[in-house]
């Protein structure tokens, strides 16, 4: 009873602290967005109009009007669920944003996914065979993996797989033969990192005394590794886990844009490049409030493996 | 304690559940096709029912689909499949011929043209084209001065339909270069226009772009495939006639993406080919490579106001001669050609009996920097990214070059919106840009560069200026073309405001079997007639 009282506390609380979170993230982003030098209205019209047109498509644009009173028409809309609509495509953010945001949700689960389905086993086994030939093998894996840049692993997939043997599709959205190309790339390096911590943490809790008792009880090796050692070293992979989802969240943009995945990491950079600032002021808070709720999820996860946390 | 710990951890469970539940159907609550795997668009290039489908792509996002409020060339290339304007360039030598408009004449005062119309042209929602069209079309310009083409219509004055088939276009003062405008023009529907206002650019499920051409917009995801249908109705249909049933627009802004798209079959065909991969793609069985020389200039531009060093002729033709322009086409841009005239060939103006390449001197370039009150002070290269195959490999030979030549020079390289900012403040000593000449005709490019002086360079040359005028308000073309000619011949000593460098070459790739691509002179490729075998 108290446990769950203290739990729903957890959760309002962290939730109240993500309201702080998004408004210093709209402060920040608009600020940083009007110092960067570039005018919406002039990358809109062409190479060679006017100062007048310039400057009347700017008051069409509602951009005449001083920083307070744009930040703060902005943000009454944001508080009634209104993201604003974007300056360049004319239609509404919220739109163009949930129609990517799936996309790069589900690169980045499948990442996620590659990346624990390699990095827990070998770092797992490395862990356990510390100092043999097969931890060795398993931690070039982890040198070369997180050496290698994303993007270049995804232009040697492409060149290989796609143009060279022909059996996945260059580029494009879709299901199993689209996405594996991109989520691999991105996961790599995540899955080196997985497993050179995971080797780490398991070396040294199965050096613990509780580990040896354990084994004086009689218990396997197989049973021990699993249940026991990992339960413990895999606490900090929780966490990074949380953070780097964060990331390829905010886009993981090149592999998006390698790949031609329509997710929200290349339209991030494209309304940058266009300075269309309610859509990248709206994509930001989006993405923020995402990495927030992510994080949460992997603090509840954290006292899930963990019982001796709990959520003061 | 055992029990407590349970049921706090099943909670914690569905909260966590819940949570991702959650994430996922806020994602899920978008409307397209983004979140359905595998349906539409950008993954199957032969759609149901064998339809033959021709996917094209390019490094340009398309973000709105007004045509008169767009200034990509993507953009421009798309528009020519829904619509059709009043004439075309498809003439012999580039020259202008009829489009909806069968035959035109202008007032001896040059202010009115007078356009007869083609009959039976329907648009796709079934409305007749006629000279309401020609008319809403106009005065929309008119009536929104803050679109895109409003500004290459400066001396519009009005259009009316002086009966069901003639259409008469009023302007403020003569232009000689009306018709080229009047090529980028598309005709939009008058009734649909006046019911929906810009609803009727939107391009989603209710409302779709509406025009004559040859193809129908039928759906598109931002950020992805536009597609068209085939319009077996179109009244322009000959022996021309494409055999495609789809033709699909995507956007693939990385280039290697691009290219291997291309050879895997993904792509039909791919333009702003990477320099470095078409030779590659060349030896690519399958796959043909085509190189167009391009109306557009990769130029030099000067900041010649009072305190700076290139107010003085002696620098400007200083840089003029410092520049290997040869060099740099041959192995650093990538192709194309040395620039001999202030416009290439095919662009009105251009005088093939007295062009020139500026001769490459160092010694001679020394020589005329003597002569200049410069004594090392730093100048201000500007160059943006992004804007034009190896910009920056281009902008740093330049800056090579120059410093040779005695310059000390400060390159900075910068983003777009970042260079634009810098150039519209005049805060600049040079800077490294290109201008395309629009359907290859010069007006609107020295009217705004040269008379009007967009970019800041502080250069005003009275004599300069009455011949951009003279040959603006000249409706006769042969005079108009030796007015030109004798004004670029006077740029071209006077190395101001801008410098050409040299011509640039845009490089296409399409798989075998792809035929009926029309290139303009400006490199608006246009894809109504392409066949696929």
């Amino acid at each position: 009873m108290k446990g769950d009282k203290i739990l729903l506390k957890f959760i309002l609380k962290r939730l109240g602290y993500t309201i702080f979170v998004l408004l210093g993230v709209s402060i920040l982003s608009f600020g940083l967005l009007k110092l960067t030098p570039g005018s919406p209205a002039r990358l809109m019209l062409s190479d060679d109009a006017t100062e007048e047109q310039i400057k009347e498509k700017e008051i069409e644009m509602g951009l005449d009007k001083p920083l307070m009173t744009q930040y703060l028409s902005y943000m009454s809309g944001v508080v009634r669920g209104d993201l604003g609509d974007s300056l360049f495509y004319k239609m509404p953010n919220s739109k163009l944003i949930f129609q990517r945001l799936p996309a790069t949700a589900y690169l980045t689960l499948v990442a996620m996914g590659i990346a624990l389905l390699i990095g827990i086993p070998v770092g797992i086994i490395a862990g356990v065979k510390r100092g043999t030939a097969i931890d060795f093998t398993a931690m070039v894996f982890g040198l070369l993996g997180q050496s290698i840049s994303g993007v270049v692993l995804g232009l040697i997939f492409i060149l290989f797989f796609a143009v060279k043997l022909g059996w996945l599709p260059a580029m494009g959205y879709g299901g199993f033969e689209y996405v594996i190309m991109p989520a691999t790339s991105l996961a790599m390096q995540m899955a080196a990192l997985i497993s050179r911590m995971l080797r780490s943490g398991m070396a040294d809790v199965l050096q613990e005394d509780y580990i040896t008792a354990t084994y004086a009880k009689g218990i396997s090796s197989k049973e021990i590794n699993l249940k026991y050692a990992l339960r413990n070293a895999i606490l900090p992979v929780i966490t990074i886990v949380g953070l780097q989802v964060g990331t390829f969240l905010g886009g993981a943009v090149v592999t998006e844009q390698i790949f031609g995945w329509p997710g929200i990491g290349t339209l991030t950079v494209q309304a940058i490049g266009l300075r269309d600032f309610p859509l990248v002021q709206s994509i930001l808070l989006v993405i923020s409030a995402c990495f927030v709720l992510v994080n949460l999820l992997v603090d509840i996860i954290y006292t899930l493996v963990d019982p001796r946390m709990d959520f003061n | 304690m055992k029990k407590r710990n349970w049921k706090r951890r099943l909670l914690s469970l569905a909260v966590c559940t819940t949570m991702v539940l959650g994430m996922a159907a806020c994602g899920g609550n978008s409307s397209g096709g983004a979140g359905s795997g595998g349906n539409g668009g950008n993954t199957t290039t032969t759609a149901s029912g064998g339809e033959n489908v021709f996917v094209f792509a390019g490094p340009n996002n398309i973000t709105q689909w007004d045509p008169l409020n767009e200034n990509k060339t993507n953009a421009y290339m798309l528009s020519r499949l829904t619509y059709n304007s009043l004439v075309n360039p498809y003439g012999e030598n580039s020259a202008i011929q009829p489009e909806l408009a069968t035959e035109w004449s202008v007032s001896e005062d040059g202010l009115e043209w007078t356009f007869q119309l083609r009959e039976g042209v329907k648009f796709h929602n079934g409305e007749d084209f006629n000279a309401d069209s020609v008319a809403a079309t106009l005065n929309r310009l008119l009536d929104n001065p803050t679109l895109v083409h409003a500004g290459f219509w400066p001396s519009l004055a009005g259009a009316e339909a002086k009966d069901t088939y003639t259409a008469v276009i009023k302007l403020k003062e003569p232009w000689g270069a009306i018709l080229n405008q009047l090529v980028d023009t598309p005709m939009l529907p008058a009734a649909a226009l006046a019911e929906k206002g810009d609803a009727l650019f939107e391009f989603n499920d209710i409302n779709k772009p509406i025009g004559t051409g040859p193809w129908i917009a039928d759906k598109w995801t931002p950020g992805q495939d536009a597609e068209f249908i085939r319009n077996e109705e179109y009244w322009g249909w000959e022996d021309d006639k494409s055999n495609v049933d789809r033709i699909i627009y995507r956007p693939v802004i990385e280039d290697t993406t691009r290219v291997s798209g291309v050879q895997t079959g993904d792509l039909h065909m791919i333009d702003a080919v990477p320099v470095e991969q078409a030779d590659m793609l060349e030896t690519i069985k399958g796959v043909e490579i085509e190189k167009f020389l391009g109306s557009a200039i990769v130029h030099l531009g000067f900041r010649t106001t009072e305190d700076r060093v290139f107010k003085d002729i002696n620098a400007r033709q200083a840089v003029n001669h410092a520049i290997n322009r040869e060099l740099i086409v041959s192995s650093i841009a990538g192709g194309g050609a040395a620039s001999d005239w202030p416009c290439p060939a095919g662009v009105m103006g251009y005088d093939a009996a007295n062009a020139y390449i500026p001769e490459y001197n160092v010694e001679l370039a020394r020589e005329l920097l003597g002569k200049t009150d410069y004594n090392g002070e730093t100048i201000s290269f500007i160059a943006p990214t992004g804007v034009f195959a190896r910009n920056k490999e281009v902008a740093q030979a330049v800056l090579a070059m120059l410093t040779e030549a005695g310059f000390v020079v400060n390159l900075e390289i910068m983003e777009n919106a970042a260079f634009q900012e810098r150039r519209a403040a005049g805060n600049y000593d040079l800077y490294l840009q290109r201008y395309p000449f629009p359907v290859g005709d010069p007006d609107s490019v020295i009217t705004q560069r040269w008379l009007n002086d967009a970019h800041k360079s502080g250069y005003v040359n009275d004599e300069l200026n009455a011949m951009i005028l003279a040959q603006k308000q000249e409706s006769d073309a042969v005079v108009r073309e030796q007015i030109l000619k004798d004004l670029f011949a006077l740029q071209w000593s006077e190395a101001a405001p801008h410098l050409a460098l040299y011509q640039q070459v845009t490089t296409i790739a399409y798989r075998e079997g792809i035929t009926g691509l029309r290139v303009r002179v400006d490199n608006v490729f246009d894809y109504s007639r392409v066949s696929k075998n």
